[in-house]
């Protein structure tokens, strides 16, 4: 391996690239739907639809708890915000969580259809619905996407002249080699920050070394010391709670304008109760916020935090920068854009390791090359007929049948293993060639994409023609960002099928597009 | 390698993948500097990072994130070099003597 150092760098971006692409080009076209996250819970639950933004009754909530949840260890209360119009409750009991929707006004759950919504592509892009395992397994991936990057700017002479090289009818690996590198140096700032700032986020995980020399790897004790976050134990005294909602107000004092982002209580109903109320961090980068905290039983004032320690406001800020909970919609659809960038980023660099092997009989005969043929189709198209197929779900699966949000991850996962079935199946017994099969899958989700605002109009009464109307760019949004997608895919999908007639005649098995 | 050309660049960027694949058909080494990269330079920068909680003048818990945070740029670094070193026993042995006295050095300040 040992030639030069941008030699060993080009087998790094090659080999460590093409490993964790699969999953990489996963977390990253998740991760950047995650952006939208409550828009597509909300758009997910149209029972939600007509509901209308309120201020949260405080006390109304914490009289739902007490009627569902006298016996929790904790409850949350999450107040509604621009983009969601719905407040959350939510309590845990001996190991497990539980949420509802509850209307501002009187407290009481709203009967909705059940979904993991846009909480789907959060969970999923962080630890892949394996809970710890799966946060290691991203948290390597996340690594690996860092020193790929690196060893991809060492490898690239001419970064600046290519930003504006795009050659697309120039040979197919020389046009796909331009395609890469117009989405990796477009965002090449935003791909680093995205990447690190995730790995930041987990850092107590990821790197726990700090806290094992300086805590003895107590992580409470580190939280005490940070945050001034002390809880005490329970008493298993009965006492009643004092209002929230003249605490949430007391809070609000210390915060100059700033507005309630959530209400946590700990142990309640004892006489160790904790109120905390957390500030919203929509009005600034950092994530982790102040915080007011009051005694349960007698209202008495415990802690005012206010985040000012520095390196505490760095980690905080980092993780804000990818959460992106501050700014406007304008943003968020930065943040989308340049998520789609780092996605096409990735799949046009597995597409190249392809691409650079194809003419050779030596290479393309093996059956590791068919496998990355195969598994590219899959873990790219395959992904997005997948992320279709959920959307469908949501709105083909009636809306009270029990475990449908189950349902409709079962859908999600079959149909994207069905994909890579069929990616594989045609490439090594029908010898078809990859370009077909990407054509194959892409028609189809340009077709699923392309048919949601019909699905959704015939089963919600909020259509595209009908949110449009009324100004709801909230729903009217979906609709379009659909046709839009399916239509990019259906012209995709159609220059392959061009490209995949053009090269493969019947005499000429292993197409050879190259111009030079 | 001084090509003259960009298209030229290009090609060789080609040809060199192949070449390199073709020089690394001992596994042995490249899971070895595999193994360097991943688990030698994890050791490497838990040490790093232990270190720096304790020796940072910083009250404790920021010392901690401080450290923390820059964990991750040193891990990339140590990734970087495992694949760039001379020889992956050479990765090897440089990873862990320096692991081994930043280890030595927390111990002896805590």
């Amino acid at each position: 391996m040992k030639e030069s150092f941008s030699q060993s760098m080009d087998w790094l971006h090659t080999w460590a690239g093409l490993l964790f692409g699969w999953l990489l080009f996963a977390i990253f076209f998740t991760g950047t739907l995650t952006v939208f996250d409550q828009e597509i819970t909300y758009w997910m639950q149209p029972e939600l639809h007509h509901v209308a933004h309120t201020p949260l009754n405080v006390n109304a909530a914490m009289h739902t708890l007490e009627q569902l949840a006298p016996q929790a260890e904790r409850w949350w209360i999450e107040l509604p915000n621009e983009r969601t119009p719905a407040s959350t409750i939510r309590w845990s009991q001996d190991g497990t969580s539980v949420s509802r929707v509850i209307d501002s006004q009187t407290g009481q759950p709203l009967t909705l259809r059940n979904t993991h919504g846009g909480e789907f592509f959060y969970r999923f892009h962080y630890q892949l619905l394996l809970d710890e395992a799966g946060t290691w397994i991203v948290g390597a991936a996340a690594m690996a996407m860092l020193a790929v990057l690196v060893a991809g700017i060492v490898i690239h002479h001419r970064i600046f002249k290519d930003f504006f090289t795009f050659r697309p009818g120039a040979s197919s690996h020389r046009a796909w080699l331009d395609a890469h590198n117009v989405t990796s140096v477009l965002a090449l700032p935003f791909h680093f920050m995205i990447t690190f700032t995730g790995l930041v986020i987990f850092w107590s995980i990821y790197m726990p070394a700090g806290i094992q020399v300086q805590y003895d790897g107590n992580m409470d004790d580190f939280w005490a010391e940070a945050e001034s976050f002390i809880e005490p134990e329970r008493t298993n005294h009965k006492a009643p709670l004092v209002s929230l909602r003249d605490l949430e107000r007391q809070a609000r004092r210390y915060w100059q304008g700033g507005q309630t982002r959530s209400i946590v209580v700990s142990h309640p109903g004892d006489s160790h109760a904790l109120v905390h109320v957390y500030r919203r961090s929509d009005d600034r980068l950092s994530l982790y916020n102040d915080r007011v905290t009051f005694d349960g039983t007698s209202g008495a004032l415990r802690t005012v935090w206010i985040n000012s320690k520095p390196a505490y406001m760095t980690q905080s800020v980092l993780s804000g920068l990818h959460f992106v909970q501050f700014g406007s919609s304008t943003l968020r659809w930065l943040y989308f854009g340049m998520g789609l960038a780092a996605s096409a980023m990735i799949a046009t660099g597995l597409v190249l390791w392809v691409v650079k092997r194809q003419g050779r009989h030596t290479a393309t005969n093996t059956v590791g090359y068919q496998l990355v043929e195969g598994f590219n189709v899959a873990a790219v198209a395959g992904l997005l007929v997948a992320t279709a197929t959920f959307f469908w779900a949501n709105r083909l699966l009636p809306a009270e049948l029990p475990a449908r949000e189950f349902i409709e991850l079962q859908m999600f996962f079959t149909v994207w293993s069905l994909c890579l079935g069929h990616a594989l199946l045609k490439n090594f017994f029908r010898h078809c060639p990859s370009v077909r099969i990407w054509a194959t899958q892409l028609a189809m989700a340009a077709m699923l994409f392309g048919l949601l605002p019909i699905v959704n109009a015939i089963t919600t009464e909020s259509h595209l023609l009908h949110a449009l109307s009324q100004g709801r760019w909230e729903v009217a949004g979906f609709d379009l960002s659909f046709l839009v997608s399916g239509l990019g895919l259906a012209w995709t999908a159609r220059r392959l099928d061009q490209s995949a007639r053009a090269s493969s005649r019947p005499l000429n098995p292993h197409p050879v597009t190259s111009g030079g | 390698m001084a090509s003259t050309s960009g298209a030229q660049k290009v090609v060789s960027l080609f040809s060199r993948a192949r070449r390199s694949k073709s020089s690394t058909t001992n596994w042995i080494t490249v899971t070895s500097r595999v193994g360097a990269a991943t688990c030698g330079g994890y050791a490497l920068t838990y040490a790093c990072t232990a270190w720096l909680s304790a020796v940072l003048p910083l009250a404790k818990s920021e010392a901690v994130l401080t450290a923390s945070m820059i964990s991750f740029v040193i891990y990339t670094a140590a990734i970087l070099w495992a694949f760039a070193a001379n020889t992956p026993m050479r990765a090897w042995l440089v990873l862990l003597i320096s692991t081994g006295l930043l280890s030595g050095m927390t111990v002896l300040m805590t």
